[in-house]
């Protein structure tokens, strides 16, 4: 029986070789490969409108939704305070300004839960300080909606989404 | 008509063909069905002006008449006429395996690892939740949090067939009401999500 001791490549073909095995194993494309498999990421959307009430306004910016809007709060009239849109992976967030130093913070948790939804922490902050915060699982491709009410009497009315 | 139906009769119907009254009723009523036919005809206008010249009969006859051929068996080679291989005393025959063998371990564990960690059922450990000072930048880093705020925060869980409104001021879920048509969240949710990612990408 024969055996083979490694050695080192000692001619151009045998470097060759050894170079093209370690660029297929630790190439640039397998460490991309390996950083998405660690991160999956979503393309998440969240906007923030204010609704007055017995207002018939509708931002321009709002007419392609506007029948949704309607039946969402019914005698309400829409303005657009911010909309963004952005691919996170888990654990990263996205921020839509809704004025006056309030925000609302989208936090991806978890791309694909056991359920094959997707959980987002949504947070609305004001001068950057938390004010609430929920859990939510979604489907994916599927917007859902928050509002919370100002003193003023008007809605905040955020739309969220991952796909 | 249900949107359903109506949206099953657009997509069948001739292009340019114009909709029957019975659907011009609905679409008078319904904007979202009046949004999905305009898309549709787009798509139409934009198919009839991108689409390729029709193949002739004779053209598709010799192209399938190629694929036959080439699905056909080869003839087995004739190993007497072959003129001799001249091999170097280093084959080039292992190295070049010993790559291809390394190269399908590699895919086949990136293929495994994808698929372990995509599938639904493979637990994996919840990211950590941001804290609650999350910097104003569109995206941003969250940061680890202490674990009992975690348990204080009130969850949620959307169904897949149901229009969904949270409220923050009594943390309450509010389930819109809904109507016979069995698409109608996608109906309602889908053109609202497009709209709103294409007016985030335009600021």
């Amino acid at each position: 029986m024969t055996t083979h001791a490694l050695r080192w490549p000692r001619t151009p073909h045998e470097l060759v070789v050894v170079v093209a095995v370690a660029w297929l194993l630790f190439g640039p494309g397998v460490k991309a490969a390996w950083s998405q498999m660690g991160e999956p990421a979503r393309q998440v959307t969240v906007f923030g409108v204010v609704a007055v009430p017995n207002a018939k306004i509708m931002d321009p910016k709002l007419k392609a939704i506007a029948p949704q809007l309607r039946r969402l709060l019914p005698n309400h009239g829409f303005k657009l305070l911010d909309v963004q849109s952005k691919r996170l992976s888990a654990g990263q967030a996205v921020t839509c300004d809704l004025g006056g130093g309030a925000a609302s913070a989208i936090t991806l948790i978890r791309p694909l839960d056991e359920n094959g939804k997707v959980q987002l922490r949504c947070e609305l902050l004001q001068d950057e300080v938390s004010q609430l915060a929920t859990l939510v699982s979604t489907p994916a491709n599927q917007l859902f909606f928050c509002d919370k009410t100002r003193p003023d009497g008007s809605r905040i009315l955020i739309g969220i989404g991952a796909r | 008509m249900r949107c359903q139906e109506v949206i099953h009769h657009l997509s069948i119907q001739p292009v340019g063909a114009p909709p029957s009254a019975l659907l011009n009723e609905h679409l008078a009523g319904c904007a979202s069905c009046t949004a999905w036919a305009e898309r549709n005809a787009r798509l139409d206008r934009l198919w009839e002006t991108t689409r390729g010249p029709e193949l002739s009969a004779a053209a598709w006859d010799r192209i399938w008449s190629n694929v036959s051929e080439s699905l056909e068996p080869a003839p087995a080679p004739t190993l007497v006429s072959a003129p001799p291989l001249v091999v170097s005393s280093r084959s080039w025959r292992r190295p070049a395996m010993a790559i291809f063998a390394l190269a399908q371990a590699a895919a086949l564990l990136l293929a495994f690892g994808l698929a372990w960690r995509q599938s639904p059922s493979s637990p994996r450990p919840a990211s950590p939740v941001p804290a609650a000072n999350v910097p104003t930048a569109t995206v941003a880093e969250a940061a680890p949090t202490a674990a009992p705020e975690a348990n204080e925060i009130p969850a949620f869980d959307i169904s897949p067939d149901q229009l969904t409104l949270i409220s923050l001021d009594d943390k309450t879920v509010h389930d819109l009401p809904k109507d016979e048509s069995p698409n109608e969240v996608s109906l309602f949710s889908l053109p609202m999500f497009n709209a709103m990612e294409s007016l985030a990408s335009l600021q």
